[in-house]
């Protein structure tokens, strides 16, 4: 039956992407703009890039990430930074959260270079507790425990998204963009090299990819991309301190990307809205809140422990059906 | 005399004190099927990472169409034009058959990830190309009938030919061939000799590392033979077979 689901999905998925944007535009509305709900769904997006751009590192490439946060705590403070300090304007501020992280993250991907497998988990968590130690001691440019206030609202061409839908909007946007750029990284010359290099880097090399600067490149634009979410985050909530990005949002963000299934695209989007969504829910059970959490946890990996959209690849499955028909007609007419 | 491919100028490879690969100088012509053979453990897939560039060796040189290649990455050689299969073989597990080929295009292609995201006028003209190239290479090792199949659900011998249309597909003038026919029967290794000679009237280059003989004999042109690394003999199949050398290494000597 799941597979049947899954066939459907993928012979109509212009169909089921189209009705998931439709359904995000009219949200707002179904929800009457309630504060509680929109701010959760601005969360929910939020943690959706996050989770699309730590999957980039972990489930394409294949490299153990437990660091993201530190690059969404480099975007959000650069953002904030630059606002609060320089007025930049918004449209100048995420750009530049993106590059700043981007620049961090070549860093974290030479060191990747040298080391592998469990040694790289624990370079990768020291990783994010520097960048929280570094915001919480370079007082001059951080405040430190103090933290950034009083960051201004996203304002593109003069006019100022103060309201939570108008922030929902932006957020939507950007998630949209960052699906696309994804998409498109994925399924091209550079996202089978990086495919090639997770299944044998040895294979790759000798088939001419150049492993090191591949490795390099996901890094650069996973940790971009985490940067972009930051800075606006920043301009969302616009108070940020250290502890907002310290390994435990690193955990966070692992969790989404392994419920919604390593390599997928749309599995990053749904275990992101899950996981933000779900703890919401269970607000009403607080007694039962952990074991609720722990029962589907125990379920999940008792039967799909690859995730939920784990090791489904919908562009595979479209085109197994669509070539099967194909060869159907053609025998067909050959009688 | 037809022009020189690849040749190699004393090439030495050792590990702490064990002598993998001693002083092999070998010449591979336009036109040609060169054969490796000697007994296990005599260095023939070393010589070859030697070859690729996964290993840089202790002594000697790499010339690939006359240029130095010696201590260059495996990724450069292959753009310069060398690629292999693998003893172990080492397919790309998480992606179809026609992606498998289309990996092996790559190198031959310039569009950077830019161009990916912007979907420009060069990156959706090379995807149209990689995926026209990749049915002409599927035909040749004739797996076009279930491309859109993952990698490893082929059979072994059929793995086996995949990953030889992967390294053609970079479209190399040097082709290596690690023991192709391992696991393969009697039949499977006739197609594969007639198979192999094919790629050579296609115009491609080919260093063979064989032990099936009727296999080697069959198909190569001339043949190196290597026992502990070291370089014995030379000459062609009928020379080899009449080697007391080669006799020796492979079945012992007399007591």
């Amino acid at each position: 039956m799941v597979t049947k689901f899954f066939h459907l999905i993928a012979k109509h998925q212009l169909l089921a992407q189209a009705t998931i944007l439709l359904c995000a535009i009219v949200f707002p509305l179904a929800v009457s703009q309630s504060s509680y709900v929109m701010n959760i769904a601005v969360m929910a997006l939020t943690y959706a890039i996050l989770t699309l751009s730590l999957n980039l590192v972990t489930g394409f490439l294949g490299t153990t990430n437990l660091g993201q946060a530190a690059f969404f705590g480099v975007g959000a403070y650069t953002a904030a930074i630059l606002a609060t300090k320089l007025d930049v304007p918004f449209l100048l501020t995420l750009p530049l959260a993106a590059i700043v992280a981007g620049l961090v993250g070549m860093l974290l991907g030479f060191i990747t270079l040298r080391v592998s497998g469990r040694y790289l988990s624990i370079v990768t968590l020291g990783f994010c507790e520097i960048a929280r130690l570094v915001e919480l001691n370079w007082y001059a440019l951080t405040r430190g425990p103090l933290g950034i206030m009083n960051i201004p609202a996203p304002k593109v061409f003069g006019f100022a998204f103060e309201t939570l839908t108008g922030k929902y909007y932006i957020v939507l946007i950007l998630t949209v963009l960052v699906t696309v750029a994804v998409i498109r990284m994925i399924h091209s010359r550079t996202g089978r090299a990086i495919s090639a290099i997770k299944s044998d880097q040895l294979a790759a090399d000798v088939m001419g990819i150049n492993v090191k600067r591949t490795k390099i490149l996901v890094f650069v634009v996973a940790s971009g991309i985490a940067g972009l979410a930051g800075g606006f985050y920043a301009h969302y909530i616009s108070f940020i301190d250290p502890t907002s990005f310290n390994y435990n949002k690193s955990i966070q963000i692992m969790s989404m990307a392994i419920l919604g299934g390593m390599g997928s695209i749309p599995g990053s989007i749904i275990g992101a809205v899950i996981l933000t969504v779900l703890p919401e829910l269970l607000r009403d059970f607080v007694l039962l809140r952990q074991v609720i959490y722990g029962v589907v946890i125990i379920v999940m990996v008792l039967f799909r422990p690859a995730g939920l959209l784990g090791g489904v690849n919908f562009k595979h499955i479209l085109q197994r059906l669509s070539f099967r028909e194909r060869t159907a007609a053609e025998g067909v007419g050959n009688e | 005399m037809s022009k020189r491919i690849l040749h190699t100028e004393g090439v030495t490879q050792r590990f702490g004190g064990l002598t993998a690969v001693s002083q092999v100088s070998i010449d591979l012509y336009e036109n040609e099927i060169v054969g490796i053979i000697g007994p296990n453990g005599a260095g023939k897939t070393t010589f070859f990472n030697v070859l690729t560039g996964i290993y840089t060796p202790t002594e000697g040189k790499v010339f690939l169409n006359e240029q130095d290649i010696t201590g260059k990455m495996p990724n450069e050689i292959a753009r310069l034009g060398m690629t292999r299969n693998f003893q172990n073989i080492r397919l790309f597990s998480n992606m179809t058959i026609m992606e498998n080929i289309m990996t092996g295009i790559y190198c031959r292609k310039k569009a950077n990830l830019l161009d990916a995201v912007l979907s420009t006028p060069r990156h959706r003209r090379e995807e149209r190309e990689t995926e026209e190239e990749a049915l002409r290479y599927l035909d040749i090792v004739g797996l076009s009938h279930c491309r859109y199949d993952m990698a490893t659900s082929l059979p072994y011998g059929q793995q086996r030919k995949l990953e030889i249309g992967r390294a053609l597909a970079s479209n190399p003038s040097v082709l290596l061939l690690d023991e192709p026919a391992a696991g393969m029967n009697d039949q499977e290794t006739l197609d594969l000799a007639e198979f192999i000679m094919r790629l050579r009237d296609m115009g491609y280059n080919i260093i063979l590392i064989e032990h099936d003989m009727r296999l080697v004999m069959k198909v190569c042109d001339r043949i190196y033979v290597l026992n502990y690394g070291a370089q014995i003999a030379q000459g062609t199949p009928g020379e080899i077979q009449q080697n007391p050398e080669v006799i020796t290494a492979y079945l012992g000597e007399e007591d």
